[in-house]
């Protein structure tokens, strides 16, 4: 085994609010071998973006609080950073790259201008020859008119092009490690197929893993080695990429599954998980997805389910992991909302 | 291709512009005046019960065909028939009975709710409003709504922020049935909803539509839930349709280049999926100043000078299926999903 370049060891990232701490983060492990990639999925709410700010350690605090766990980027634990050798670490050796373009840009300077200023910061290179990194930047990414590029201002670009000028600035420091939060789920199909495209060559190009933060298994399949699914704060599953899809551990993997249209099937049925996902600060007692699953029992309702391996490398958070269908009888869903 | 039957709803010719006013130089100039072209030439049937389904990307005019099949945006040229029947935006009598028939859906329930009226509120507007039943029977009425969009009696008393995503929907939805319409435009409805909680709206849609006999517009950019719910799919780009057939036969048999890069771009839940990978290039241009003869020509793969000089005219390829490309059926077959 490689030794990861990004280790998640238990990490809790706790929010105080009026209805009291809500655990965004609820012990969270996970981790990421140089040059792979790791889907992080789940729905709105389920914690994975802050996740992946907690990584950048870019969660406000307060509301924000880092409760416990370590963030171990190449062994080194990022929490016991000052903010300084942080700011070191990031854009440098991690970079992000997020959903929205338009709020990352800055609108008053030209796209080019905040990409070679990136450049200067971090490699300390004069400004002729941030210029010159930046073009050479823009074409890499494949930014046409590359040096007329240069000088258009964000609201100048489609909603492409920023996202290449994200992602350009993202690579310009050559990081290790790229998190991708939700980097296409703005876009049209058809310009999410040239960025993701474009991800998997500059990974090979670059060498680099991305954390890529996504609720879309479409893009999960096409991007991924390894898959993260989230819920309710905790890593319900993890499991390398075909066995998530084949033979997914968890009854909520499956069910995510089941509730895609399928756009390359005979329009298969699809299933809806009933319910939505539970209120962080009002948790059940047990298993958190038990009351929208469709094979929970007795124990579920009560206990809290602990992380079982289903095979090497692939557990899931379930009693019933890997076998909630062999073995149970389908309990009758719920009404369809509450 | 006249149906036998009056469809319920026929668009012919629709074309919606929305003028560009230039800076204060360009109209001392007299430049000309610029238009965006939003919605240029649509034709769309209907038939009583179907669904179908209008495709394409941000930009495209789908949501814009949208508002004007309902008189929301007045359409610039063009005709809706309802029934048969042309649909006279000045009446205002007329309009009004036309409003209870169609009604719309919008994506973002955030904002088409108004944050500062209850459920019932919302509810109980458009029953008043079209007067739909006595004011005795609102009550139960609204209750027998709620029941039909799976929420209970006491959602009637809760504001829009209590609510989730969903259930938001579920209220924008139960809102429209209010007046017992017959088509509904569900303007990228689920769009904005996680996966678990799109399943659920499309199976209320579906069922509404079993149970009531609704037709549905489904403007939508997602085709794997296209494929889903729709009878038939009409693509849209840049304004005009470049492909309609019913939608098993669209998805097997995609004919016209961009319909096909719109199917290869989208990702498939499996791993294993092998296919082929067309990437189109560039973004689409502008609606301003589309390019001469098919719009799509500047991505398109196979584009000759043909596809600059003429504009293809929608033309049937096989029955029922429509596609406006010189070399529609001449092209070779992408890999098959």
């Amino acid at each position: 085994m490689r030794s990861p370049i990004l280790e998640l060891d238990d990490l809790q990232v706790h929010f105080s609010t009026r209805s009291g701490e809500l655990h965004a983060v609820d012990g969270v492990s996970l981790s990421i071998a140089p040059g792979e990639t790791l889907g992080l999925v789940g729905e709105s709410g389920s914690g994975k973006s802050v996740t992946a700010r907690a990584i950048m350690r870019l969660v406000p605090t307060p509301p924000g609080r880092y409760a416990g766990g370590r963030i171990l980027f190449e062994g080194k634990d990022l929490l016991t950073l000052s903010e300084r050798e942080m700011q070191a670490m990031r854009g440098h050796q991690i970079s992000m790259v997020f959903q929205d373009p338009m709020t990352f840009l800055n609108p008053v300077y030209t796209a080019g201008e905040q990409v070679a200023e990136a450049i200067r910061t971090h490699q300390g290179a004069s400004r002729a020859d941030a210029k010159a990194q930046t073009i050479e930047l823009f074409r890499t990414v494949g930014i046409p008119n590359a040096e007329a590029r240069f000088s258009a201002y964000p609201h100048e670009l489609s909603g492409g092009l920023r996202q290449r000028v994200m992602i350009s600035m993202a690579l310009s420091s050559r990081p290790r490690l790229l998190i991708a939060d939700e980097p296409t789920t703005a876009l049209d199909v058809t310009i999410q197929a040239q960025i993701l495209d474009l991800l998997r060559n500059l990974q090979q190009e670059f060498g680099m893993s991305i954390l890529l933060i996504t609720h879309d298994l479409g893009v999960v399949a096409e991007m991924c080695d390894k898959v993260a699914v989230m819920y309710a704060g905790r890593i319900v599953e993890e499991a390398s990429i075909e066995p998530i899809f084949d033979n997914p551990g968890h009854p909520y993997t499956n069910g995510l599954l089941e509730a895609i249209p399928n756009a390359s099937n005979d329009g298969a049925p699809f299933r809806p998980i009933p319910g939505s996902p539970p209120d962080l600060a009002r948790l059940p007692p047990g298993c958190r997805f038990a009351p929208r699953c469709r094979y929970r029992q007795e124990i579920c309702i009560s206990t809290p389910p602990p992380m079982v391996q289903i095979a090497p490398g692939h557990d899931a958070l379930c009693h019933f992991a890997g076998e909630y269908k062999k073995n149970l009888v389908e309990v009758p869903t719920p009404a369809v909302s509450r | 291709m006249t149906a036998p039957i009056t469809p319920l709803l026929q668009v012919e010719g629709l074309v919606k512009h929305f003028p560009l006013r230039g800076g204060i130089f360009d109209r001392i100039q007299r430049h000309p005046a610029l238009v965006i072209r939003a919605v240029d030439g649509v034709d769309l049937t209907i038939r009583e019960g179907e669904t179908l389904a209008l495709v394409g990307e941000s930009g495209c005019g789908k949501s814009t065909t949208g508002r004007c099949i309902l008189y929301l945006q007045d359409p610039t040229a063009g005709t809706v028939k309802f029934r048969g029947q042309t649909i006279d935006p000045t009446n205002s009598a007329e309009m009004r009975e036309r409003r209870k028939q169609l009604q719309i859906v919008f994506q973002d329930p955030n904002s088409s709710l108004n944050p500062r009226m209850s459920v019932g509120q919302t509810l109980e507007e458009a029953l008043a409003f079209h007067k739909i039943v006595p004011k005795s029977e609102r009550s139960n009425r609204m209750r027998e709504l709620l029941e039909t969009v799976g929420l209970n009696d006491q959602f009637r008393n809760r504001y829009a922020n209590e609510l989730s995503g969903g259930q938001r929907q579920r209220i924008g939805i139960a809102r429209a049935l209010a007046v017992d319409p017959e088509i509904i435009v569900a303007d990228e409805a689920v769009s904005a909803l996680d996966v678990s909680v799109q399943a659920q709206i499309l199976q209320l849609l579906t069922k509404l539509r079993e149970e009531k006999g609704l037709a549905y517009l489904f403007i939508s950019h997602q085709l794997g839930v296209v494929r889903s719910i729709a009878d038939a799919v009409a693509v849209m780009y840049l304004g005009k349709i470049v492909e309609q057939a019913p939608t098993e036969q669209i998805f097997r048999n995609p004919l016209h280049p961009y319909t096909q890069a719109l199917m290869a771009a989208a990702p498939i839940p499996n791993p294993r999926a092998r296919r082929e990978r067309i990437i189109l290039t560039g973004d689409p241009p502008s609606a301003v100043n589309p390019p001469s003869g098919c719009r799509f020509r500047t991505r398109c793969r196979y584009a000759t000078e043909l596809c600059a000089a003429e504009v293809p005219e929608l033309r049937e390829i096989e029955p029922a299926h429509l596609v406006a490309c010189h070399y529609a059926g001449d092209l070779p077959e992408p890999t098959v999903l």
